[in-house]
């Protein structure tokens, strides 16, 4: 597979979304210092639903992932950009990893800052 | 005795090469995606995306990629896995290998296959080493 019809295609961008936000609930997990049992608890849901979002399986509604977001006290920022800009840009950050190897590439969703703290 | 080579897996980028072994001038890698039934095609994209992940260095669940090396056995071994695919590579200096990819219900048959192949690869570079190593030897 070529990397440009890799970037247009729907499996790479759903792993993204799953894998994003698998290590926002990861991160979250570490700082409240809960596991996965007590996620369960705190976001209200079943542990069996908790395995699958840590297993990196999140496949629900978009008002799902809303509601989990904030509820791990982040903004689910979501972006699109034009996919033959970013492809290009793609290959140019790829390049200068290649010669820098500093890796910096963009992505369409990012989970930005703490809303709130939870005491 | 098979001919082995190594070619850069295009689709990956990051700071760890991800090259696909050629056996004979082919790649399993590539008859395995080839062969791809439509309705599988989703799971190899997220398997892909995972390598990228890896090649850049980024965690993953170990549901997505997870280190399947035997106990003793000295040049890791990894698989990917997403739905009813499972791609297996081993570890090189600065990156990985991808060897081959199958389909869940023929694990065990693939196991033996990419076990062997690695042996194979590995003895293979290491009787060129040898080799190599014997031509720059001055003769008495």
């Amino acid at each position: 597979m070529k990397r440009a019809e890799l970037l247009k295609s729907e499996g790479y961008w759903i792993a993204k979304l799953q894998t994003d936000l698998y290590r926002e609930l990861i991160s979250f997990m570490e700082r409240t210092h809960k596991n996965s049992s007590q996620l369960a608890e705190y976001l209200g849901c079943s542990k069996g639903y908790i395995s699958q979002l840590l297993n990196g399986n999140f496949d629900h509604k978009m008002s799902k992932l809303v509601e989990l977001s904030l509820a791990i006290g982040k903004a689910p920022i979501l972006e699109y950009k034009d996919i033959s800009g970013y492809i290009l840009e793609n290959d140019k950050t790829f390049s200068s990893v290649l010669t820098s190897s500093t890796p910096s590439s963009k992505f369409t969703i990012c989970y930005d800052g703490e809303l709130f703290r939870r005491a | 005795m098979s001919k082995f080579a190594l070619r850069n897996i295009e689709a990956v980028a990051g700071n760890q090469t991800f090259e696909k072994l050629l056996v004979d001038g082919v790649a399993p890698f590539d008859t395995f995606e080839n062969e791809l039934e439509a309705k599988d095609r989703r799971s190899l994209e997220k398997i892909y995306f995972y390598m990228n992940e890896v090649s850049n260095n980024r965690t993953l669940a170990d549901t997505k990629f997870k280190d399947v090396t035997p106990h003793k056995e000295k040049v890791k071994e990894y698989e990917f896995k997403d739905g009813d695919l499972r791609v297996y590579g081993i570890k090189k200096f600065g990156g990985k290998i991808i060897i081959l990819g199958g389909y869940k219900n023929q694990q065990k048959k693939d196991y033996r296959t990419f076990r062997s192949l690695k042996e194979q690869y590995l003895n293979s570079k290491s009787i060129k080493t040898n080799n190599n190593e014997k031509s720059r030897t001055p003769k008495k």
